[in-house]
């Protein structure tokens, strides 16, 4: 179940879109203030947990020995996973809805591409790493957002996740943990997600409840810190026209540029912070 | 893989711990925004977040209402990464469901659900790592939740876990001492003031005469995380 | 992004310093669930209360103790909304029965609250018997959604309140925001809607729900059934913006909410950005 509006106040939150001026003070293309912080699960090879606005979402990245397929017996294979927790909505029924499926499919489409998985083989044709990206979402805001929040925490996660190194011996057939050494995924091209909404003619990013229950659809776009357009998808149920998407598609990308950058320093900077002063993080 | 020492000769635990010491501590209330009442504990790493939606009136199950009292619907979720070896599915096996319907014996028990009547509280708890004591975690999260919700709850229930290692009674069990081998293991729910208890489950083989003494290092052990749920809670009411 | 979280933690400690008084920390008694408050049978017990085996007093949440002559109440820092007869509240309509004559109103309280058709003004303040075409007409006063301003009338037996808009004060609300807090955070006054000096009208429910919206003119109250669906000028919204950013702040700092309070913070934001 959604919120409902009455009518004026679709109003109000459609004319304030057009002013640029939204209902809490932001223009079109401000996002809300994003807290995001790595390491936090200590029982998972790496993980991830981010708030934005009343969303909160986290990401455990867990791996595990497999046998890999057949026609590609060297590459490694990612798997995600998304539960809504009952914590995360009052209103949300887990049964009917398909917000879940929706992520994985928008985040494996996008993602799974931009990873090296030869990199997770660990013995050709015997063994391979297969990453299972765990996604849980602690509390659920505004559906447009879920998607872009899912893609930092995402992110996040597999900046920190370390797998160890492991050898197999030849003629045991046994693996063998290597202590010190670890691998790391490469996320320097792993996409974020912007997810626009249009609210009257205008489109906006980040859109908070009422915002979403007085629009019609969104285009969803995944797009890599080079600003290639990954992955791109329109959403809910009314119609675009493709006109002004064209300015959108611009906006889009220098935002997305933007956010990566300040996505990667603040990872940067967690980690240097966590090595000099060995906190355990606290959430929250 | 050798066997580790649960439990040394010089007294300390695998953890360093004393047999009578818990693993630390920390609560926090308020952690949503959306929710009625919510809050977080961390029990060394084993961290419970809990939500509290009402007393609200339901639109899907409107004929189980009940007209003397509110109903409450609890529900335990195990994330998929919590424990060191994946879980398939966060929620449906029988011990989730065995400790959702405790909780909810627990709770109905504890708040004053006659004040509502035609109402629903829903309790939730999401555990997002597990290393023992799960249970007992859970209770003291939902505990803070409900508190923070400002539902009328008779007293600040607590819980702690117990066990029996080597014939030493040892409280605040930790995912090794909780797996290793056939210890016995209890866990106790309590209302701290009257010492009444609300919720006691046991497994494991327990002898008889061992019986009295780890019942009381349950309490014992339950009497300590009160005092540390009632700081945090004057902390909370004081700010 | 980040500039913006700075200055609004520079805000949250001065508007702290500043204002203090009106700060949860009164002197007041705190108690916590199952702290005896007393063991005197004389005293009646209010909410939060209950009395145990021993016929003591004792709390069952946490928050500070109230005492009226001989009522002890333990008022907690958040809960759900408890009606009280005369209160103005926001509320928004969640379903028409027209079968039985009655708006569901969503007010934040634990179960629904009922407007019956009888205690409404028509369009337009008529006054008279309701017909069976009014029944009909239902959903065109009230629709799914609308929010409206009103009254409580009277508490029923389950606890579930009887709302009335038998004045032009009362009834839909047009174009504006919807604020929800605790309702405890609103301090109860002699009145709860407002024309603030930056130019805004403002309702302060006592269910928690704030209702921000430019200014209406003296006079021109109509029941809220002619709804002026006009855009809102910009510098309006901007005002109403920062208000509303104001509000949330005071809010999650658990500071009362009056009006004097809202527009001391409003003063005090405007070296920021709305945002």
């Amino acid at each position: 179940m959604d919120l409902i509006l009455s009518e004026s106040e679709k109003r109000f939150i459609v004319d304030g879109v057009k002013d640029n001026c939204r209902v809490d003070g932001r223009e079109c293309f401000d996002y809300r203030c994003i807290d995001v912080e790595s390491d936090v699960i200590s029982s998972c090879a790496g993980s991830g947990h981010i708030r934005l606005g009343n969303c909160e979402i986290m990401v455990g990245v867990k791996c595990e020995f497999s046998e890999p397929s057949l026609d590609e017996s060297d590459v490694g294979k990612l798997e995600f996973f998304v539960d809504v927790s009952p914590n995360a909505s009052p209103l949300f029924d887990r049964k009917k809805d398909s917000i879940s499926n929706n992520l994985i499919a928008a985040l494996s489409h996008s993602i799974t591409p931009c990873i090296d998985l030869h990199s997770l083989c660990v013995e050709k044709g015997k063994y391979v790493w297969t990453v299972f990206i765990d996604i849980l979402v602690l509390e659920l805001g505004s559906r447009p957002n879920l998607l872009d929040a899912c893609a930092i925490a995402v992110k996040a996660a597999l900046y920190n996740t370390k797998i160890p190194k492991v050898t197999i011996d030849c003629e045991t057939n046994e693996p063998t943990v290597s202590e010190n050494e670890i691998i790391r995924i490469d996320v320097s091209r792993v996409p974020l997600f912007i997810t626009v909404t249009r609210i009257g003619n205008q489109y906006v990013v980040d859109a908070t409840q009422e915002e979403e229950a007085s629009s019609i659809s969104s285009v969803l776009f995944a797009i890599t810190p080079d600003g290639e357009i990954t992955h791109m998808k329109k959403v809910k149920y009314g119609s675009l026209c493709p006109e002004p998407l064209k300015d959108v598609f611009h906006k889009v990308k220098d935002l997305a540029i933007d956010m990566h950058r300040n996505l990667m320093n603040a990872l940067i900077e967690e980690s240097k912070v966590r090595k000099s002063t060995n906190k355990i993080s606290f959430l929250f | 893989m050798a066997r580790i020492e649960l439990f040394s000769d010089e007294g300390f635990r695998c953890d360093g711990r004393r047999p009578h010491e818990l693993r630390k501590m920390s609560c926090r209330l308020g952690t949503f925004e959306q929710a009625d009442g919510s809050s977080y504990v961390e029990m060394g790493n084993t961290r419970v977040l809990a939500t509290v939606y009402g007393p609200r009136e339901t639109k899907s199950n409107r004929s189980r209402l009940l007209f003397d009292r509110a109903i409450i619907n609890c529900e335990y979720s195990l994330a998929t990464f919590s424990t060191p070896e994946r879980r398939r599915k966060p929620r449906g096996d029988f011990r989730s469901i065995e400790i959702t319907n405790n909780l909810k014996e627990v709770y109905e028990s504890a708040i004053l659900t006659e004040l509502y009547p035609y109402s629903q509280i829903d309790i939730f708890l999401q555990v997002l790592q597990s290393d023992g004591s799960n249970y007992s975690a859970c209770i003291n999260a939902a505990t803070l939740a409900i508190i923070n919700a400002g539902i009328p709850i008779k007293d600040i229930v607590c819980a702690c876990s117990a066990g029996i290692i080597n014939d030493t009674p040892m409280v605040d069990l930790s995912y090794i001492e909780e797996s290793m081998g056939s210890n016995a293991m209890l866990t106790v729910a309590l209302l701290p003031k009257e010492k009444q208890i609300l919720s006691m489950e046991s497994s494991g083989r327990i002898h008889l005469e061992a019986m009295d003494s780890l019942v009381d290092t349950a309490i014992n052990g339950c009497m300590d995380v009160n005092n540390i749920m009632k700081g945090t809670v004057l902390n909370y009411v004081m700010e | 992004m980040l500039s913006n979280i700075g200055c609004i933690r520079i805000m949250n400690a001065e508007t702290k310093e500043t204002a203090k008084s009106a700060h949860w920390k009164a002197r007041k008694k705190k108690v916590l669930p199952g702290d005896e408050i007393a063991d005197d049978v004389t005293l009646m017990r209010g909410h939060g209360t209950y009395v145990d085996s021993d016929s003591k007093l004792i709390s069952s949440v946490a928050g500070h103790v109230c005492r009226i002559n001989k009522l002890i109440s333990v008022l907690p820092l958040k809960t759900r909304y408890n009606g009280e007869i005369g209160d103005i509240v926001v509320g928004r309509i969640v379903e028409v029965q027209s079968q039985q004559k009655r708006w569901k109103v969503d007010t934040n309280s634990r179960l629904d609250s009922i407007l019956l058709l009888s205690s409404v003004n028509l369009p337009g303040g008529e006054l008279r018997r309701k017909t069976t075409e009014d029944e009909l007409m239902m959903r065109s006063f009230f629709a799914e959604g609308d929010l409206i301003s009103a009254e409580v009338q009277s508490v029923f037996s389950d606890g579930s309140l009887s709302l009335h808009t038998r004045s032009l004060k009362y009834g839909k609300l047009g174009q504006g925001v919807l604020i929800r807090v605790s309702p405890s955070l609103i301090e109860r006054r002699k009145t709860h809607t407002h024309n603030l000096p930056c130019g805004v009208h403002i309702i302060l429910g006592n269910n928690g729900f704030i209702w921000i919206c430019p200014q209406i003119d003296e006079g021109t109250e109509s029941g809220g059934f002619a709804v002026n669906l006009d855009p809102v000028s910009f510098s309006d919204r901007e005002t109403i913006a920062r208000l509303r950013n104001c509000i949330m702040l005071l809010a999650r700092q658990k500071m009362m909410l009056y009006d004097t309070s809202i527009s001391y913070c409003y003063d005090i934001s405007t070296e920021y950005q709305a945002s």
